[in-house]
Order: structure tokens, then C-alpha cells, then sequence
């Protein structure tokens, strides 16, 4: 992302009068290994690189890098917490979040300590966020059509594609507003991403509201013959976050939860893990089934059905 | 479904074994001596099977005559002997069903009494539905033409908290927090079918939705009210308590006046729908008269059942959803 040069500017001189050289080369020897300030000014190292020169330098390859955000990020960090043991207040750090905000459309999350895209302006995978290659802790929700092959063999393209975009819907208005992104999605289900917040509580309340809107739309809108039934699994752990949608699927938590999925759970209904229960509120839990799959390994499920 | 046997035959029960298999219906068998008596207090929505054969020939057309003037209640007539010589007739007269001896060994089973009730459900409400479409005083789609001071027909919604003394024995402040969570609950689930609340009091309130005079496709927000009681239980109020309210719906007529200046407003309607959710209807649980069930989308009918009479009208109840 082009970091608008007004923002580069400001950040220049706020390291600059908050720093010495020897603090600024440290900060960013952190997030680019083994990085050369006086290769990059070109000064020879019998030399002392000024203030300002090392400032520009270091924020222009930080913002070239694509880790401009991350280095604010840990400018508030100095700011707030301290770097090696010393608060070192960063002059002009609120106007350049502001700033960051307002033209850039990235808000700065201090529970986690990022900036993350303002969900009013876009919406991508990470979050604009995540940094490839590193490992964040999330919650998923996994979601199957039951069925799918025989649907697909027994009702027209457009009747079972109208179908599909229903469902679609439905998992988009229920994750949208509770900041889940949608990692992968096939034409009979996918796989969604939380990493703010009670993330797990998260994940679980939009996997009831995707049960429980399935079973109002069966009930009124279904096009087909018979109700359109789905598999939900919420599970969570840590994630070495990459581009590639392959190589994101062979992380261990989703392979797990795409098992908790087709293996323990029930038509038209949501199975969450324990690592998941463990987070919620035991009135929330009141609600579920305990599933035990042995001795160690507890589930628990979520449906909506009818007396008969 | 109740279905109520009148009969002396022995072993008469058997001839029902498969039509209650499936607990979706219950079956009463009584003397034949009591139709006259028992007949009037079956509750609406029953079907009455009549033994013609437990009673003397002379007395079968007094028992055609009673059972066909029994409104809302579909009747049969059980025929072991072969004595009715004219069966057709017995349809002229408002029967929906004939078990002769053969039928009465095979047995009934339960689609049988499905499809008398699919038939007779469909026959009375059209029926019903003309006659109260005349007093209907179409609001329009939506708000845009409803003016103060005259008077429509709306779809009331009355929604109430079961949770009472739990949430009076809470603080004031986080009460009030719970109960104004739960109205603005209420309020977004309702406003996407133009749905408005109209008078709120602590713990719930009436929801008023324009009538078009078209089919009632506003039941879909109080289905999702009660479809989502746990999640909303577990996302909006975030306590210990899992809240449960219950819901009543009626179709009728009122003065319009806005909110707040609703005091001086005299509507049977208004009435009926809070002595319905308030004395009426069961904690938990979704009921509506059967106004409102004439108009709900067909495909909704087998998700409700019925629920006995108050205050003159017929009145259904959603099914447990569990």
C-alpha cells in the first residue's frame, strides 16, 4: 500500500525529535532483519549518520516494505509501554494516527496492538494486517452443505446457484458485523476467519445466527423441495498466516476444524471445540450439547429443531 | 390434534393405533352416549369420529344433524354395519370423512387424518377470511399513508418478558440496561418489515405493522424473535440469564395516533391482543388468533397447532422451537 508522503513526512521528523540514531536503528533492525543503516544512507560507518537522515531513511524503508504500519505500531508501543525497558514519548504520534485513519482508512486496535483496515472502507482477508509468514491466534467457522453432490444432481444450475447465493447471504450479514472474513468459500461452503475481540464468542454467535436464519428461510424462502441443511464447526488456534489459500488450509487448526466438522457434526447444526467452550459463558453453553468423543475430547453442539 | 371417538364398540382404539403412532394426534374414545353432552366442549381443531352403529337407527340423523352444526370441528362417521345407504349424502351434510367396516379393520393411519385436516383447514379459512376482510381498512405497504387520527387495520404484535422478578430483583440501573437492550432488540428485528413499536412499557410493549391486505409476510420477525432467543440471550445482554419472552399476534382494526399519544384510544383489538399475550399466552411461547393465522403464508400453517378458544376467536400456537 502507497503511504500518502504527507504521513512519511510527519513520522520522519516525529522519529527524528523522539530518538537518537542509535534507538531508531535498533527499532528497525526488529522488523527488517539484518537491516543496514549505512548501506541504505550510503554514509561510510566511520561516519555519524545525522538525526534527520537516518529518520527519513529508516520511515521511507519502512513504508517501501509494507511494514510502515507495523512500525507506528510499535511506535505507540514505545510510546505507552517502553522499548527495552525506557517510555520514550514519540511527538505527533496522535496526528499521525489521525492521519492514518483519515487517509489511509486503517484503525489502530490496541487490544492487539495493529492497525487494521476500517471495515466502513474495505474489507480483505487479513484484515490488512496480518504480515505473511507470522503466526496470530484465531477463532474459525467452518460451514459444509449437507448434500451437496445429490442437490446438484437433482435440481437445475440456476434454482441450486439462486440457492447457494441465499446461503451466501446469510453468512455474509451474520460474520459482516461481527468482523469475520471469509478465508475461502466453494460453491458448498467455506471457511471464515475472526481475530478481534472475544473472537471466539464471536465465531460462535455467527454460527448460531447462521443456524438459526437457515431455519427461518426454510421455513419461508427455501427454493427447493426440501430444507437446505448445512454443517457448522467453530474451533480456534494458532494460524501462520500466508497469501496462498493452499497453503493456508494446511495450517493444523484448520485441518481441525474442517475434521470437527464433517466428522462430529450433525445436519443442520454447529459443533463447537472445547477450546471454544472454554471461552464462552457457561449461561451460553446451557443452550448446547455436550458431545463426548472420549475420554479427553469434549464438543459441544448447537440446532434448532421443532416438536414434532 | 385431538380426535375424539364416540363409540361402544370394543377395541374401537385399534382402528386409531396408527393415526396417534407418531404422537402427532391423541385419541379420546367416549360412549356414544355422550356426543351430545362432550361434543361442544371438544376443543377447535379436533376431528369427531361418530359410531353410527352404537347408536339406535332412528337417532343417526339427529347425530348427523348436531355434528354438522359443530363449527370448526371436522367430523366422520364410522359405518361397521353397512347402514348408511346413501354416503354422499352424509358430504352434503358437512362430513369430511366415511370409515366403513373394511377401512375400520385396515386401520387409520395418520396421513389419512393430515389430509382431512389440510382439506377442512383450507375450506374454513377462506371462508372466514372473506367475511373479516370486509371490516379491513387497508393501511398500505408501509407508513407512508397512514395519518393520525384515522382509523386502519394493522398486524399487532405484543411482546412481553417472561423474566420479570429475576429482572426486578436486579439493580435499577442494569434492569433498566437488560430491558432497554431488549426494545431495541425488538426494534431492529422489526423495522425490515416496517414493523413499529408502538406503546412500550418496562418489559415489552405492542408492535404495530401496516396491512395491505395481502398474505401476513411480517410472521417472518416474530418467528426469528423467537427462533433467536438464545442468541440474542447470549449476545445483547451478556448475563447469567437466558431471557424468555413470549409473543402474541393479532389482525384488527384502531384509531392511528403517534406514540405516546395513545391514551385516549378504545380498540377491541388492542384489547383482545394484550389480553391474549397478557392472560392468555404461555411464557415462551408464540400464539395468534386465528385473523392472523388465515393470513400467514401457507407454508407456515403445519408449523402451528391449535391452542383452544379465548375471548370468541380461535387461537393457534407456534410449535416449541427447541
Amino acid at each position: 500500500m502507497q503511504i500518502p508522503s504527507s504521513i512519511v513526512s510527519l513520522t520522519s521528523r516525529a522519529v527524528s525529535e523522539s530518538m537518537d540514531v542509535n534507538v531508531m536503528t535498533h527499532v528497525a533492525k526488529d522488523i527488517i532483519d539484518g537491516y543496514d543503516l549505512f548501506q541504505r544512507t550510503g554514509f561510510r560507518e566511520s561516519m555519524v549518520v545525522p538525526q534527520k537522515d537516518a529518520a527519513n531513511q529508516i520511515v521511507r524503508d519502512m513504508a517501501r516494505s509494507g511494514k510502515f504500519f507495523y512500525f507506528i505500531s510499535l511506535l505507540i508501543q514505545m510510546h505507552t509501554a517502553g522499548y527495552k525497558g525506557r517510555i520514550y514519548p514519540i511527538k505527533y504520534l496522535k496526528d499521525i494516527v489521525k492521519m492514518i485513519n483519515e487517509e489511509c482508512g486503517f484503525i489502530y486496535d490496541m487490544e492487539n496492538n495493529l492497525f487494521v483496515e476500517d471495515p466502513a472502507v474495505r474489507r480483505t482477508r487479513n484484515w490488512g494486517a496480518f504480515l505473511e509468514g507470522r503466526d496470530y491466534n484465531l477463532s474459525f467457522l467452518r460451514l459444509d452443505i449437507v448434500g451437496n453432490s445429490q442437490l446438484v444432481r437433482k435440481y437445475p444450475d440456476n434454482l441450486i446457484q439462486a440457492t447457494y447465493a441465499d446461503l451466501r447471504k446469510i453468512v455474509e450479514k451474520a460474520i459482516d458485523k461481527r468482523n469475520g472474513r471469509i478465508w475461502n468459500w466453494e460453491g458448498d461452503g467455506g471457511l471464515i476467519a475472526f481475530y478481534f475481540a472475544n473472537k471466539s464468542h464471536l465465531a460462535t454467535m455467527s454460527g448460531m445466527e447462521i443456524i438459526n436464519e437457515l431455519f427461518v428461510y426454510n421455513a419461508l424462502h427455501c427454493r427447493l423441495e426440501e430444507p437446505l441443511k448445512v454443517r457448522v464447526a467453530v474451533h480456534a488456534g494458532m494460524c501462520q498466516y500466508t497469501e496462498s489459500v493452499a497453503d493456508l488450509l494446511k495450517n493444523d487448526v484448520i485441518k481441525e476444524t474442517v475434521q470437527i466438522e464433517s466428522k462430529y457434526t450433525r445436519p443442520n447444526s454447529m459443533t463447537i471445540s472445547n477450546t471454544v467452550g472454554s471461552k464462552l459463558d457457561a449461561s451460553i453453553l446451557e443452550g448446547f450439547e455436550t458431545l463426548m468423543i472420549d475420554n479427553r475430547l469434549k464438543f459441544y453442539a448447537y440446532s434448532v429443531s421443532m416438536e414434532q | 390434534m385431538k380426535i375424539a371417538v364416540f363409540s361402544n364398540t370394543k377395541n374401537i382404539e385399534k382402528s386409531f393405533a396408527g393415526a396417534v403412532k407418531g404422537k402427532k394426534h391423541t385419541l379420546q374414545v367416549s360412549p356414544a352416549s355422550e356426543l351430545k353432552k362432550s361434543s361442544k366442549s371438544v376443543p377447535r381443531g379436533s376431528l369427531i369420529y361418530a359410531d353410527l352403529s352404537s347408536f339406535k337407527k332412528t337417532e343417526v340423523p339427529q347425530v348427523i344433524k348436531l355434528l354438522a352444526k359443530l363449527e370448526g370441528i371436522p367430523f366422520g362417521i364410522m359405518d361397521p354395519k353397512g347402514a348408511v345407504a346413501d354416503v354422499a349424502d352424509l358430504f352434503h351434510n358437512g362430513a369430511s370423512d366415511y370409515l366403513d367396516a373394511a377401512l375400520l379393520k385396515k386401520g387409520v393411519d395418520q396421513k389419512r387424518i393430515d389430509r382431512i385436516l389440510d382439506f377442512k383447514n383450507i375450506e374454513v379459512v377462506d371462508e372466514k377470511l372473506t367475511a373479516a376482510k370486509k371490516n379491513y381498512i387497508l393501511s398500505g405497504p408501509d407508513w407512508k399513508n397512514i395519518k393520525q387520527g384515522q382509523e386502519y387495520t394493522f398486524y399487532f404484535l405484543f411482546i412481553e418478558l417472561d423474566n420479570k422478578n429475576a429482572l426486578k430483583g436486579l439493580a435499577p440501573e442494569l434492569q433498566s440496561d437488560i430491558t432497554e437492550t431488549f426494545r431495541r432488540y425488538v426494534e431492529e428485528t422489526i423495522a425490515p418489515m416496517n414493523g413499529r413499536i408502538w406503546m412500550w412499557m418496562n418489559f415489552g410493549g405492542l408492535v404495530l405493522f401496516p396491512y395491505n391486505g395481502k398474505q401476513c409476510d411480517v410472521i417472518e420477525a416474530a418467528l426469528r424473535l423467537m427462533v433467536n432467543r438464545k442468541l440474542m440471550s447470549a449476545e445483547s445482554i451478556q448475563l447469567d440469564i437466558n431471557l424468555s419472552y413470549r409473543i402474541a399476534m393479532h389482525v384488527g382494526n384502531t384509531v392511528y395516533k403517534s406514540k405516546g399519544d395513545t391514551g385516549s384510544i378504545v380498540s377491541d383489538s388492542i384489547n383482545s391482543v394484550f389480553h391474549l399475550g397478557q392472560k392468555y399466552t404461555e411464557p415462551n411461547n408464540f400464539f395468534l388468533t386465528d385473523d392472523i393465522f388465515m393470513l400467514i403464508p401457507s407454508r407456515l400453517m403445519n408449523y402451528y397447532v391449535p391452542a383452544g378458544e379465548y375471548e370468541g376467536r380461535n387461537i393457534f400456537r407456534l410449535k416449541h422451537i427447541l
